[in-house]
C-alpha cells in the first residue's frame, strides 16, 4: 500500500484512493463544496486545492488519486506522495478560490435560511480574506425562482458546485437540472416549462452547501441555531429512514435525513419529509374521553385508569372472540407489547393482527409501498400481519367490541367498505380507539385514548430490512398525549394487574424478552444507526453513500 | 434557407433523414447532438426550446442537458438570428487592434446593441470569444465568412455587398 504524508501525518493509503477521502478518514480538514460521498467526482468548485510535492501547481484533493512511486523515486526515501493542506501555497490557493466564489455572492446572510449551516460562511471564516477587492458591480441574478413545488432557487447565492445537478442525474435519475449559459453568467437552470419535481427533490436542498436551494416548506421559518434537534426515524413507510427532527417551540419544522448506509444512505423522500405539513392538518387529540350517548366526558389521566376499568366492568360478557383487536404497524415494539399485555389481561385473548396498508409502488431508491413502519416488528413480536390492503371490515363485522390502535378504518376507507366499517362499529357494545388524532373512527368510539405522535415519544421500530431503530421525543406533546405503553401500565395497574413501569425503558425490557435479536442489547446499541435484528434479504440491501 | 417553423421542421422527412444519418455515424447517439443542433440552427436560425425537447427525446438525453449545450455555445441561439449574423471578436488581440471602434460603428450603423436584431430581420450583431485569427484583428465573421483587419470602411463595404 502506498505510504503518503499529509501535513505531518504518515498514512498508508489504498492505491487509487483520492487525497480528500483519505484526509477525511484520518480527521484532516480539507475544505470542499462539490465533493459528496454519494455523487460522482467532478472537481468543479476548486475549494479543495492542496499542495502536492513535485506537482507544478496546486491540485484538487477530491480528484487527485494516490499512486505508487518506483522504489528509487520515493520522496524523502519512503513516501509515494507528500501533501500539504496548510502550506503557504495551499492557503493562498484556498483563499483565492474563496475570493472567486464570493465575487458575485450577494452576502445576504441576514436574510438567508442557510445562515448557521452554510459552508460558504464557515470556510470564509476559516480560509477566506476579510475584505473583497472587487471594484465593479456584482453580477446580479434572480433571488426567487420557483424551480419546483418544494424547492426555491436563489440564483445569486449559487456557487455552481453542481451537486444538485448530479443528484438529479445520478440518484433520482430524473435529470431536471443543468448548467446553462457560460462564464460568469453560468447558472443552474431548469428546462423551460418543466419543474424540479421528483420524489426526492428536497434532497437537493440538503446537499446544497450554500443558501441557493431552500425548502419552500422550511424557508423563513426559523433560524437554524434555535432549532432543537433529535435523532429519530421516519414513520411514513417500511423503509424507516434515519432522520433528524428539527423542532422549535413545540412544532416540528423539518425532517432531514441522517446518513445511514444500512437503511437510507444520505437521502429521504419528499413524502416522508413533508409529514411536517400533514401534521398541521391533524385534529390532534387532547384528553382521554369516555362517551355516553352523544356526550363526551373528559378525564385526567390519574382518574382515567379507574374510569376505564369501571367502564369495562359494565360488559362482563365481552371476552376473547367477542373482541376485534386491530393493532397498527405504526405502533412501536413497546406499544405492541403493551397491547399484548392488555389483550391478555382484559380480553383473555392474544393481540389481534396488524393491517398491511400499501399504496403506490416500491421504487429503486427508498420508497416502499408498505406504508406502516413497523410491520417487521409486529412479526418479530408474534403478531400476525394481515394480507396487503385487506379490508378491515372483515375483522370488525360480527364482533361485539373493538380495540383499535393507531388506525383509522373509517377515515381511510371509501364507499362500501367505509359503510361496512361504520355499521360494524355502530352495532358494537364497546369500541375503544387510541390514536394521536381524533379521527373519524374515534367519533364512533365509546372510549378515546389520546396517544403521543411518533415525534413525541420514544419507541423502537423494525424496518423491512430487519434494522431496529429508535424514535425520540422531538417535542413535548402540547396536550397530554401519551405513548400506548404508558397507557397500558396505567390501565393494567388500575385493575390490579402487574405491569412494567410506565416508561420506555420499562416496556423495552419486556420487548427484549420476546424479540431474540434484541436479547442482550442495550438501548445504546440502537443508536445512532440502528441494529440489525433480523437477517435482511440480500437483494434488498442498499449501500448508498458512506458518511457525508 | 427556408422560412419554416420548428413544428414543420421536426416533421420534415428530409430533415429527419439527415438527423438519422448523423445519429448513425457515431457509436453513441448523443454524440450527434452538436451536429444536429448546427443543422437546426442553419434551418431556423435558432434552436427553439421545442426543438431541444424533441431532440433530447430522440437521443435519449434530458431536455435540461440539451439546453445546457445550446446556451453554452455562441453558435446556437434560442432567439432567431437575422439573415446575416455579424460576429465581432471581443478578446484581447482584436481589442488592441480596434475591435471596440468596429463594434461601435456597427452598432451605430445598424441601430442595435450586441445581442440585437434589426427590425427588418436582416442583421444580428453579437460579440464572441476568439475567432481564431489573432494575427488578423480586428476580425469580423459574417455568417460563415471570416474577414480580417476590418476597418470601419471595410465593414461598410462588406455590409453593402450583402443582398
Amino acid at each position: 500500500m502506498p505510504l503518503i504524508r499529509i501535513d505531518d501525518q504518515e498514512i498508508e493509503a489504498p492505491q487509487g484512493e483520492t487525497i480528500l477521502r483519505v484526509a477525511l478518514k484520518h480527521g484532516i480538514a480539507i475544505p470542499y463544496y462539490c465533493y459528496h460521498p454519494a455523487l460522482s467526482i467532478v472537481g468543479q468548485c476548486r475549494m479543495c486545492l492542496v499542495e502536492v510535492k513535485g506537482a507544478p501547481k496546486p491540485l484538487t484533493a477530491c480528484s487527485t488519486t494516490i499512486g505508487t512511486l518506483p522504489p528509487g523515486k520515493k520522496i524523502e526515501g519512503k513516501y509515494d506522495m507528500v501533501v500539504s493542506t496548510k502550506s503557504e501555497t495551499a492557503r493562498k490557493a484556498q483563499r483565492g478560490v474563496l475570493e472567486f466564489l464570493l465575487l458575485n455572492h450577494p452576502l445576504d446572510c441576514p436574510i438567508c435560511d442557510q445562515a448557521g449551516e452554510c459552508q460558504l460562511q464557515e470556510y470564509s471564516y476559516t480560509f477566506g480574506d476579510p475584505a473583497s477587492r472587487l471594484e465593479f458591480e456584482k453580477v446580479h441574478a434572480p433571488k426567487r425562482v420557483d424551480i419546483g413545488p418544494h424547492v426555491v432557487f436563489d440564483v445569486e447565492r449559487c456557487i455552481k458546485c453542481t451537486r444538485c445537478i448530479r443528484f438529479c442525474q445520478e440518484i433520482s435519475k430524473t435529470g431536471e437540472l443543468t448548467l446553462s449559459e457560460r462564464g460568469v453568467y453560468t447558472r443552474v437552470d431548469i428546462f423551460p416549462g418543466r419543474e424540479l419535481d421528483n420524489p426526492y427533490s428536497v434532497c437537493t436542498v440538503d446537499i446544497c452547501p450554500v443558501g441557493a436551494l431552500t425548502s419552500r416548506e422550511f424557508r423563513f421559518k426559523e433560524r437554524v441555531w434555535f432549532l432543537k434537534s433529535v435523532n429519530s426515524v421516519c414513520q411514513e413507510c417500511s423503509r424507516g429512514c434515519s432522520v433528524r427532527v428539527d423542532a422549535y417551540k413545540g412544532e416540528v419544522l423539518r425532517l432531514v435525513p441522517r446518513d445511514n448506509p444500512q437503511v437510507n444512505g444520505p437521502w429521504m423522500c419528499d413524502y416522508g419529509r413533508l409529514v411536517t405539513e400533514r401534521m398541521k392538518g391533524l385534529d390532534l387529540a387532547g384528553r382521554p374521553l369516555l362517551r355516553s350517548g352523544a356526550v363526551w366526558q373528559g378525564y385526567e389521566w390519574k382518574e382515567f385508569g379507574a374510569a376505564l376499568v369501571e367502564k369495562m366492568a359494565g360488559f362482563p360478557a365481552l371476552k376473547s372472540d367477542s373482541w376485534a383487536v386491530v393493532l397498527s404497524g405504526r405502533l412501536s415494539l413497546e406499544e405492541m407489547a403493551g397491547a399484548q399485555a392488555v389483550s391478555q389481561a382484559f380480553f383473555e385473548r392474544s393481540a389481534g393482527s396488524v393491517p398491511d396498508v400499501a399504496w403506490g409502488e416500491d421504487d429503486e431508491l427508498l420508497i416502499r409501498k408498505e406504508r406502516r413502519p413497523n410491520l417487521m416488528g409486529a412479526r418479530l413480536m408474534g403478531i400476525p400481519v394481515g394480507e396487503q390492503n385487506a379490508p378491515l371490515s372483515g375483522l370488525l363485522t360480527g364482533k361485539k367490541a373493538a380495540l383499535i390502535l393507531r388506525e383509522d378504518p373509517v377515515g381511510d376507507a371509501q364507499g362500501a367498505e367505509k359503510a361496512a366499517v361504520e355499521t360494524a362499529l355502530a352495532s358494537m357494545d364497546l369500541v375503544i380507539v387510541a390514536d394521536s388524532a381524533f379521527t373519524d373512527t374515534a367519533r364512533l368510539a365509546h372510549v378515546f385514548i389520546p396517544l403521543a405522535g411518533w415525534h413525541e415519544m420514544e419507541g423502537v421500530t423494525v424496518n423491512f430490512l430487519g434494522v431496529a431503530q429508535k424514535t425520540a421525543r422531538a417535542v413535548v406533546p402540547p396536550r397530554d398525549r401519551r405513548p400506548f405503553y404508558e397507557v397500558a401500565s396505567l390501565w393494567l395497574t388500575a385493575a390490579g394487574h402487574e405491569a412494567p413501569e410506565p416508561t420506555f425503558p420499562g416496556w423495552h425490557a419486556k420487548v427484549k424478552e420476546s424479540v431474540p435479536g434484541l436479547a442482550g442489547t442495550s438501548i445504546k446499541d440502537l443508536l445512532p444507526n440502528g441494529l440489525q435484528v433480523l437477517d435482511a434479504p440480500a437483494k434488498d440491501k442498499v449501500k448508498k453513500g458512506e458518511g457525508a | 434557407m427556408s422560412e419554416q417553423g420548428v413544428a414543420e421542421l421536426i416533421k420534415n422527412p428530409g430533415f429527419l433523414a439527415k438527423v438519422d444519418r448523423l445519429v448513425k455515424s457515431y457509436p453513441r447517439p448523443q454524440t450527434a447532438l452538436i451536429p444536429i443542433l448546427h443543422l437546426c440552427q442553419a434551418e431556423l436560425r435558432h434552436v427553439p426550446v421545442e426543438f431541444q425537447a424533441f431532440i433530447a427525446e430522440r437521443l435519449g438525453l434530458t431536455p435540461a442537458h440539451v439546453r445546457g449545450v445550446v446556451t453554452f455555445y455562441e453558435m446556437f441561439s434560442e432567439e432567431p438570428h437575422g439573415r446575416y449574423l455579424l460576429q465581432v471578436c471581443k478578446t484581447l488581440p482584436c481589442m488592441l487592434t480596434g475591435s471596440e471602434a468596429l463594434l461601435e460603428h456597427l452598432q451605430n450603423k445598424l441601430g442595435i446593441k450586441p445581442g440585437g436584431t434589426t427590425q427588418d430581420g436582416r442583421f444580428s450583431l453579437i460579440t464572441v470569444e476568439c475567432l481564431a485569427c489573432c494575427d488578423g484583428g480586428p476580425s469580423l465573421m459574417v455568417n460563415e465568412a471570416l474577414h480580417k483587419r476590418v476597418s470601419t470602411g471595410d465593414a461598410d463595404r462588406i455590409l453593402s455587398e450583402l443582398e
